[in-house]
Order: structure tokens, then sequence, then C-alpha cells
């Protein structure tokens, strides 16, 4: 799948929330390990739930998850 | 590896190796028994393989089946097998009227052509859903 511009925090939000694997997490957001690591590499840009579930797993705002990068600004 | 991936390796392989059986079944069934008949079942029984998967690889307890980005490679998956299905088969349909002529093509043809396809559809579908995955399945894992 093509890169996106979504960049995202997860490797580092789940460093501070006690070290949780990629799998924790894929299972309190109840998705796969797989989806949790191409979301993380970039490869996958989440549907607007799975990134709120993303960001409410680590108790912050979507934004401090994702961020989009305009290529025209 | 996930479910999804698992299983388009596990249909690519049942399909080639059953595809591989009729034949040879079939021609040996020409060679061999020429105007005799036998079953059509025989030759294409390993195609039913293809449904065993949840016998083979039960749902583990807690183990997601598939999510959304697994739904959206299938979905794109069945869209180039499904158009590969119908270039192929109008192709299969058109070549013989072209070469042979009308009014000249076997009765059995249609059938043959609508089988091959449908095999077809489904080597595509698993390599589709292979290919998306990334070699491997690992998606970038370290």
């Amino acid at each position: 799948m093509a890169k996106n511009n979504l960049s995202n925090q997860i490797r580092r939000l789940r460093f501070e929330n006690s070290q949780m694997t990629q799998q924790q997490l894929a299972d309190k957001v109840g998705v796969t390990r797989q989806t949790i690591i191409a979301t993380e590499a970039g490869k996958y840009a989440p549907s607007l739930p799975l990134a709120f579930k993303i960001a409410h797993a680590f108790g912050v705002s979507i934004e401090a998850v994702f961020q989009y990068e305009n290529a025209d600004s | 590896m996930n479910r999804v991936l698992k299983y388009a390796w596990y249909q690519l392989i049942v399909v080639i190796v059953a595809t591989l059986f009729a034949a040879v079944t079939i021609l040996i069934a020409i060679k061999y028994w020429p105007g005799k008949e036998f079953s059509a079942v025989i030759p294409f029984c390993l195609f039913v393989f293809v449904h065993f998967y949840r016998v083979f690889f039960p749902l583990k307890a807690g183990e997601i089946a598939f999510d959304e980005r697994d739904e959206q490679i299938k979905k794109r998956a069945i869209m180039i097998s499904f158009n590969i299905f119908w270039y192929a088969f109008i192709l299969f349909c058109i070549i013989p009227i072209l070469t042979i002529g009308n009014g000249k093509i076997h009765v059995m043809y249609l059938g043959g052509a609508l089988i091959v396809c449908g095999i077809s559809f489904r080597i595509i579908w698993s390599i589709a859903v292979i290919v998306q995955y990334g070699r491997g399945g690992k998606d970038g894992e370290e």
C-alpha cells in the first residue's frame, strides 16, 4: 500500500504507556496486530472510528496520535 | 501472519493442487477410458477442500478473524479478480469464434470456460491478497 501523509505517534505513546506491546494495543482497540504494525509504520491510514479508539486507548486526543501533513502548505 | 493471509495461502495451494489433480485425472480418463463414462465429480473433488479452512484452522479464543484493514484488502482483491474474471471470460468467448468459427464450437466449451475462469478467480484473489499484505505479511515489522 502507498504511503500517505498521515504520521503518528503510536510507537512513542506505546512506550510511554508502560511499554504497551502492539498485541496489547490491538486487543484494546479490537484489530489484528498486523493492522497496528501497518498503522504504526504509516502504511495504513485507519478509519476515523479506529483512530478514535487508538487515541482513547492512550487516553489522549486524536491529534496527539495522528498528524496530517498537507502537501500544499 | 493473520487469518486472511493464511486463508489466501491455503486457498492458493489447494486450488493449484486441485487443478493439477483435475488436469491429470482428465488426461488419464481421456487416454485410458476413451468413450467410457466417469463421474465429473472425481476430477474436481479436491476443490471442496477450499471450504475446509475453518476445520483445519479453527478460530482460537479471543483471536480476531479480520478487521477493517483485512476487509479493505479483501474488497480490493475481489475487485481485481472479478475484473480479470470477466476479461478472461469475454476472451474465452470471442477467441474460439474468431479462430474456429461460429457454430463449430463444442457444447462443453462454455462450461469449461466458466470452470477455468472460476479457478482463475480464486487464484488471482489469493495472489492479490498476498501481494497487498506484502512479502511474508510482516508489514514492515522489524
